[in-house]
């Protein structure tokens, strides 16, 4: 009957100190994600509508004083919201507002045109791997880009916390077809993966990365949503691996912070 | 089941969700009453509405996990959604435990001793904080964020 009684007491104080552990790792969790950033949000503070574009131009911002020429792990500032739009030369744009992580800018030839009445980003990949992320790092972040990639065969990627081409997570679209994981140390793990629909010329492909979730949507529906580890912080880009001309008409970056 | 929903009704996940918090509260104002004056109704009340209660929160977190992705998210709410879904985890594994642990205590008849019962007492109480942080978070993705509110 002692042995039942201290049983059952033990019983009692485990699951009280579960629910002190659960409401002290949600106040963790909580802190952990709005200490990540505390950079004010700008152009994208109140651009909760992804569809629509800015014309807002930041190009070149927060990139200088650091080499971002080769393919190792840039120093990394971090980054705040904005809705980057091209204009200009292409491969000075890409130059001055991201630096590769893996290929060159020969693999892309970037340049920059106009279509449906906007200027836009052509990529022409030649088959190599390429990936080039914007100079400022990103914990929890949302990120949206409105392209075409009728021209394309092959793979293309927004990537996020990357650190190099070996450590990064991605939303990966192929066809029809998304999948969402992570690389580390080069070894791939999918979270998720699923086929969707879309008929239209251009695409709102959109990621976020909140705290242990991590979701791949078109335009406003969810195609894909998985859940890891929480990873540090890192860039955010994109990732091609195929043949072929994909445009980018806007990437809208969106520090995610609880408030 | 998504058939007998009103068609401006995203989902069944806000017709579930009352249950499991209204169920606990119930639940817990029984064993206050039953720590103060004990009584055979309301330990059997309090015990069948606790069970109940995790019962209905397993139901609140598969109807979640569906409508987590029927829903559109902007992205200022999504560490909300994030952090609502990992709420409706711990509540859930909480309710559970509780649930299994009340059952055997009143399956032995331990559960009216009068420190077995206080025990229960603040554990029903800290259940009660866990689902109404789960549930504030939900009610800020709709009210703040408008997730959810249309179809």
């Amino acid at each position: 009957m002692k042995e039942l009684k201290s049983t059952i007491y033990s019983a009692i104080l485990f699951m009280l100190m579960l629910g002190v552990a659960a409401c002290s790792g949600g106040k963790k969790s909580e802190e952990e994600e709005s200490g990540h950033d505390h950079s004010e949000m700008t152009e994208s503070e109140d651009g909760h509508d992804h569809g629509e574009e800015s014309s807002d131009h930041d190009h070149g911002e927060a990139s200088g004083g650091h080499d971002h020429g080769s393919h190792g792990e840039a120093s990394m500032d971090e980054g705040e919201g904005k809705t980057w739009t091209p204009s200009g030369n292409g491969e000075e744009l890409i130059r001055s507002d991201f630096h590769f992580i893996a290929g060159a800018m020969e693999n892309i030839a970037p340049e920059v045109t106009e279509a449906v009445s906007d200027n836009v980003l052509k990529l022409t990949a030649n088959g190599t791997p390429v990936a080039f992320v914007f100079h400022q790092s990103y914990g929890n972040i949302g990120i949206a880009v409105s392209l075409n990639a009728n021209s394309f065969q092959g793979t293309y990627k927004l990537i996020h916390h990357a650190r190099n081409a070996d450590n990064h997570e991605f939303v990966a679209v192929n066809g029809n077809n998304m999948k969402l994981g992570r690389i580390v140390q080069g070894d791939e793990m999918v979270f998720d993966e699923s086929e969707f629909e879309s008929d239209e010329d251009w695409i709102n492909l959109r990621v976020s990365a909140a705290g242990t979730h991590y979701k791949g949507y078109i335009g406003n529906k969810t195609v894909t949503h998985g859940h890891g580890d929480k990873m540090e912080n890192g860039f955010v880009g994109i990732m091609l691996d195929g043949t072929g001309e994909i445009l980018i008409k806007s990437i809208e970056t969106v520090p995610l912070e609880d408030e | 089941m998504e058939a007998l929903l009103p068609e401006w009704m995203p989902n069944i996940h806000p017709l579930i969700i009352h249950f499991p918090i209204a169920l606990w509260a119930v639940a817990f104002l029984f064993d206050v009453v039953f720590v103060i004056k004990k009584s055979t109704w309301t330990r059997n009340g309090a015990m069948s509405l606790y069970a109940l209660a995790a019962v209905s929160a397993f139901a609140a977190y598969l109807s979640g996990d569906q409508a987590i992705d029927m829903v559109s998210v902007p992205f200022q709410g999504e560490v909300t959604a994030s952090q609502h879904s990992d709420w409706g985890h711990y509540t859930l594994y909480f309710f559970a435990g509780y649930a299994v642990l009340r059952g055997f205590l009143y399956w032995k008849s331990l559960d009216s001793k009068k420190l077995v019962a206080i025990g229960l007492l603040i554990l029903g109480l800290v259940g009660m904080g866990m689902v109404a942080k789960a549930a504030d978070l939900g009610g800020k993705l709709v009210y703040k964020y408008g997730v959810g509110t249309k179809k």
